[in-house]
């Protein structure tokens, strides 16, 4: 509870009047001799608790009704949000929630929209004394800053706003919006959210400070959103059974159906029957477009409900395709038992596929007729010397971008390494034997080499001893430290060499479990296949960047395309192997091509739904209180403003005046004086003392005059120059300007001072506007004069001398004297300044005093600042010092307006310079 | 006189104080009929001879034609005594209530004295103070009236217990008149009143009160000190003027009624009104 006018509260003593008075009355009561008091006292006896309870009945209705007055007077008001000093404005920041929640529809209107319309309505509930901050916020503070800003600013801020696709936070827009009011703490503080107030945005509690309402937007019941949690790669699925798994949440109970899009097509439709709550369905995808990139990208869909952004979940994934190798040998024993090529056959042939890769086998002596292009990578298995154009065919197909790997056997005699020694990535050496079993990952190995199997089990009868070649790496070592498999390049491509036979007669490692491991890996990396995950999801979130990074070993472009999926495209260049995409605003599929023939990667961006913002329950127990729907605006004046008691006091007073009215009998004529000036007086105080409040009363209101073309050459002059005035003099002013459309209008007679502004001559004045200007300026107005055409005397100049001489006659336009009075009414000025020039004040003397102050320095084009809060003009001659001189003028003749030639009079000479030396009057 | 002056005696010309009815016991004869037949020419009744009675009253006409003995009894004529029992307590000294008593026991006095009868005064407050014997001249008005201007009003009261004795050393019947303010314990008053009345006195109770002690017509806060010796009272007295009223009223009631029903003479007397009337209501009403 607070009061409007709290002064009056001094005044609560006097409820203790009649107590007071009571007690005086019983001191002076006079003695009365009396016959026999035996009477008296039976009678008294009888009459006393009667007389007593009525005694005191009155003395409270007394006191209640005094108590009542004076508490009336003072104007309580409950509710409102606490400030000392309740009659000045209130603060206020309305906070708008722009995630993507707020796109929750509500008969046919998005929940944003309504917000932003009862937001509206608030800003224009409030009065001139009270200031108001707009923020947009999401799951961060979207306003860079927030600041107080005009009415019409305000509206502006909240008409501009979007709704984004981000989540909710409420802890940082709340955070800045106290901070702000932190600054003043001894108005009415209050934060408005324009939000859903859902769960979700209360991600960590915000302290409310003392002192600041927090307030709400109420909906109307519950917001039941189903939504789709997730779209991704079924688990198990891949490039062969590719699998799409989707999650639904929020089902209403019954039959939903989640249709899938594959490439703007629908691709299919399930029905998921549900009891209400999460229900998953599993999706069989079409196989790829591409099988040599198998991947797919495209939305799981429910069907629209009222917050239709979360009812599309992109996806976008890729499964490893499977590469094709050839395996070349030399004869058909090669597949017999110990052989190595009974081994591959049974690990790479056939349907089986129990590798990430396929392979085809044929005869080396055919090699010239296979298409070498099919395959990404050639395995040379027990090679006999190869002729030079079948070398030929293999350099030129691993120049390409191919790979080779050389596993000799039984047949690679010391000539056969020879005839491909010129490709090999290792000099070939003398045959090893007898070495302990064992194998050691090389320096270079590829971690998915073993793959945990054991190594140490693996013995090699016999193996070439191995001689890498610069740049080359090696991947396995024998127990002794050898190099037995080493990696090196060829051109673009890759060549392996491996010490030892497969065939089991030279080792046991097709054996051995590690053995699938090793080929696959081995091969992989021989076909240039980076990716080995199982499935490679390129899923983001919105506003979060997309990016690219390439490794060192795969060829970076030197940009790339992003083609949003509103269809614009932008071109990002990679820098340090990395493209980075951040203008992820809103959910779809993001393409990422490069130039050339490789194929775009497509980027699924969904809203983000982590933080629960797609469930839209209220928020138990707010820590806000809550707008109604319907009386937003009443509900925010009775919470911030409060709720005046001053009604239901007087009613309190008027029912103990009738008590004391009934108990007193011979008094009641008094008492119905009593009731009449209780009705009367605070009746007549209560609109005025609310008026005062919120109104004008005690401001300075800027008005200015809409004359001619350019009435108001400065837009921004009038509120820069009065929050200089307010923050160096002690006058308050409205925010709000007054403009008069013509002379003749009443408002004319409300203001001190009216300023005329322009450039060019306005249109001649007629009759009865003359006549309104010249009894203005008689009754004790102030006509600022301003010529801002800031060049030689053009036609306003000459309108303005003409219309005063019509206005005035006897009074002529005259330089102001170095001395006067406007010189020095708050800033003690030398010269006058301006933009356009520092000369000296012209005004018309009338009355006693300077009526009309007409200038040609253009006084308020100094206020005028541009975006870093520099003056926008330059002032000429002077520069700066001119322009501060300029501003400071233009204050002194606020203040002239206002107090006169108050600086000039003497009369308070005495009292100043006693102050002065006193220190005290 | 102070209390009786020449225009009061002219009014009390009209007045007679009949005691006709009343059997006067006394010695001396006077005009009243006394309680005992004795010497007298009113004839009273015959009644038959019983041994021991004077001859002389033998009645021998009735004897002769009866030839029975009867005795001829006459009515003895006696004065009768007045005492006027004056209450001088405190409370009588409110207002003028003291005077109007003083003017309304001379005037009873003068009534009594007028009709050849004797009168004596008592004033009282907790006892007799001041006691004038009986005497049946008229010249006996100076002195009852110099005693009364002698005495001024104070003290307590103790009406029943001064009545009783007063009652109690009237040897003979007499007729006792009462000035008082009756403001006191009316059961005792009226016990003892018709304990009199059972002593074959007669009793006449004149009850003076000022009219404030009817009316009661103060307000505010008030602080009432008492003419006796009573503590001092503090009160509001618009708030108790309603009970004070109510009160006063079942105490007038309460006399009125026990006193009639006693077959004893009660007149209210407030000092705002003329004693004459009153009086003459009195007087009317005893007839």
């Amino acid at each position: 509870m607070s009061f409007l006018y709290p002064a009056a509260l001094w005044a609560l003593p006097l409820a203790a009047g009649p107590l007071l008075l009571h007690l005086l009355a019983r001191r002076q009561a006079k003695p009365q001799p009396f016959s026999d008091l035996s009477l008296l006292r039976r009678a008294l006896a009888r009459a006393r608790p009667r007389a007593l309870l009525k005694q005191w009945l009155l003395l409270l209705a007394r006191t209640l009704i005094v108590a009542a007055l004076v508490l009336a007077y003072a104007a309580p008001v409950l509710e409102g949000s606490r400030g000392p000093a309740a009659g000045d404005g209130a603060d206020v920041v309305l906070l708008l929630d722009s995630s993507y929640s707020m796109g929750y529809l509500e008969a046919g209107k998005t929940r944003f929209e309504l917000a932003k319309r009862r937001g509206e309505e608030i800003i224009r509930s409030l009065g001139p004394a009270d200031r108001v901050a707009v923020g947009v916020f999401s799951d961060r503070l979207e306003t860079p800053q927030l600041s107080w800003q005009t009415p019409a600013q305000a509206l502006g801020a909240l008409s501009r706003a979007r709704l984004t696709f981000r989540g909710t936070d409420f802890a940082p827009a709340l955070r800045a919006a106290q901070e702000l009011l932190s600054r003043q703490a001894l108005r009415r503080r209050a934060v408005v959210l324009l939000s859903d107030g859902a769960r979700h945005g209360w991600k960590e509690p915000v302290e409310r400070s003392p002192g600041v309402t927090w307030l709400s937007l109420g909906w109307r019941g519950p917001s039941p959103n189903a939504y789709v949690a997730s779209a991704q790669a079924a688990l198990g699925s891949s490039a062969a059974h590719p699998k799409l798994a989707v999650r639904a949440q929020g089902l209403s109970p019954g039959v939903a159906s989640v249709d899938v899009w594959l490439s703007g097509r629908r691709a299919q439709t399930e029905a998921l029957r549900s009891a209400g709550g999460e229900q998953a369905a599993s999706f069989d995808l079409p196989p790829p477009e591409d099988q040599s990139r198998p991947s797919w990208s495209g939305r799981a869909s429910l069907r629209a409900d009222a917050l239709p952004a979360d009812d599309d979940f992109f996806f976008s994934f890729r499964h490893p395709a499977r590469p094709k190798v050839l395996v070349l040998y030399a004869a058909p024993d090669f597949f017999q038992a110990p052989s190595a090529g009974f081994f591959l056959r049974q690990l790479l042939g056939g349907s089986a596929q129990l590798l990430g890769l396929s392979a085809d086998f044929a005869r080396l002596d055919q090699l010239d007729s296979l298409p070498l292009s099919d395959y990404r990578a050639v395995l040379l298995c027990d090679f006999p010397p190869l002729g030079s154009a079948q070398l030929g065919r293999l350099r030129s197909f691993v120049e390409r971008g191919g790979g080779l790997w050389v596993l000799p056997g039984s047949r690679s005699s010391g000539q056969a390494w020879e005839s491909i020694d010129s490709i090999l990535p290792a000099g070939i050496g003398a045959l090893v034997e007898g070495d302990p079993p064992g194998l050691k990952p090389g320096p270079a190995a590829d971690p998915a080499l073993s793959r945990g199997f054991d190594l140490s089990t693996v013995e090699l009868g016999r193996y070439r001893l191995l001689t890498p070649r610069r740049g080359a790496e090696v991947w396995l070592r024998s127990s002794t430290g050898y190099p037995l498999l080493v990696l090196g390049g060829l051109g673009r491509g890759r060549v392996a060499v491996w010490a030892a036979s497969l065939d089991a007669r030279w080792s046991n490692l097709a054996l051995k479990p590690v053995f699938p491991a090793w080929l696959e890996t081995v091969a992989l990396d021989l076909c240039g296949v980076d990716d080995r995950n199982p499935t490679s999801s390129f899923q983001s979130l919105v506003g979060r960047p997309l990016s690219r990074q390439w490794s060192a070993s795969q060829a970076a472009p030197e940009r790339v395309h992003f083609r949003s999926p509103d269809g614009s495209l932008t071109t990002v260049y990679v820098r340090a192997r990395r493209a980075e995409f951040a203008q992820t605003e809103r959910p779809g599929l993001y393409e990422m091509t490069q130039d050339g023939a490789a194929p775009p990667t497509v980027f699924a961006v969904n809203v983000d739904r982590s933080g629960g913002e797609s469930d839209l329950t209220a928020l138990p127990s707010p820590p806000w209180r809550t707008l109604g729907e319907e009386s937003t605006v009443a509900d925010f004046r009775r919470a911030v403003l409060g709720r005046q008691a001053r009604g239901a006091l007087l009613g309190f007073c008027a029912a103990w005046v009738v008590v004391e009215m009934a108990l007193s009998g011979a008094t009641a004529a008094a008492a119905a004086a009593v009731l009449l000036l209780a009705l009367n007086s605070p009746a007549r105080a209560q609109p005025a003392a609310w008026r005062a409040s919120t109104a004008t009363a005690d401001r300075f209101v800027w008005t200015q005059l809409r004359l001619g073309p350019d009435w108001n050459p400065y837009p921004t002059a009038p509120s820069e120059l009065l929050e200089m005035l307010s923050t160096v003099t002690s006058v308050l002013s409205s925010p709000q300007p007054r403009v008069l459309s013509s002379l003749t209008d009443p408002g004319l007679f409300y203001s001190p001072m009216v300023v005329l502004a322009g450039r060019e001559a306005p249109a001649p004045l007629s009759d009865p506007e003359l006549r309104a200007l010249r009894d203005y300026l008689s009754a004790g107005g102030l006509l600022w004069i301003e010529d801002a055409s800031g060049g030689p005397p053009g036609s306003f100049d000459r309108w303005v001398r003409k219309t005063l001489s019509e206005a005035l006659p006897e009074a002529p336009l005259a330089a102001l004297p170095p001395d006067h009075v406007v010189y020095k009414t708050f800033f003690l000025l030398r010269r006058p300044g301006g933009r356009a020039g520092a000369e000296a004040l012209e005004g018309v003397s009338w009355d006693g005093r300077t009526a009309v102050i007409y200038s040609r320095d253009d006084l308020l084009g100094v206020w005028v600042k541009d975006a870093l809060g520099q003056p926008a003009y330059q002032c000429q001659p002077g520069g700066p010092a001119q322009c501060q001189d300029g501003r400071r003028l233009a204050l002194n003749i606020v203040m002239y307006a206002l107090t006169g030639s108050y600086k000039a009079d003497a009369v308070h000479q005495p009292y100043l310079m006693q102050k002065m030396r006193m220190g005290e009057p | 006189m102070k209390f009786l002056d020449s225009v009061a005696l002219a009014k009390l010309r009209n007045f007679r104080l009949e005691l006709r009815r009343m059997a006067a016991e006394g010695r001396a004869s006077g005009r009243h009929r006394s309680a005992w037949r004795g010497p007298s020419h009113e004839f009273a009744q015959h009644r038959a001879y019983v041994p021991g009675d004077e001859l002389k009253s033998l009645d021998w006409k009735v004897f002769a034609r009866q030839d029975r003995f009867f005795v001829r009894e006459y009515q003895a004529e006696t004065m009768l005594t007045t005492q006027i029992l004056l209450d001088a307590s405190g409370s009588m000294g409110y207002g003028s209530k003291w005077e109007y008593s003083c003017r309304l026991a001379l005037a009873l006095s003068y009534l009594v004295l007028s009709r050849g009868d004797a009168v004596g005064l008592s004033c009282f407050d907790v006892q007799p103070r001041e006691s004038i014997p009986p005497r049946a001249q008229l010249g006996h008005l100076e002195v009852l009236d110099a005693a009364l201007a002698a005495r001024c009003p104070g003290e307590e009261t103790d009406l029943p217990s001064v009545l009783e004795r007063a009652a109690a050393q009237a040897k003979r019947r007499c007729l006792m008149i009462l000035v008082s303010d009756l403001l006191g314990d009316p059961e005792r008053v009226l016990q003892v009143a018709r304990a009199v009345r059972a002593r074959k006195h007669e009793l006449m109770v004149l009850q003076v009160l000022d009219a404030r002690e009817r009316d009661f017509p103060f307000e505010g806060p008030v602080i009432f000190e008492s003419l006796e010796s009573q503590p001092r009272v503090f009160c509001d007295a618009s708030a108790v003027a309603a009970a004070y009223r109510e009160e006063i009223s079942r105490l007038l009631r309460l006399y009125e009624a026990g006193l009639r029903a006693g077959g004893i003479a009660y007149g209210l007397f407030t000092t705002d009104q003329p004693w004459e009337g009153g009086l003459a209501r009195l007087l009317a009403s005893w007839q």
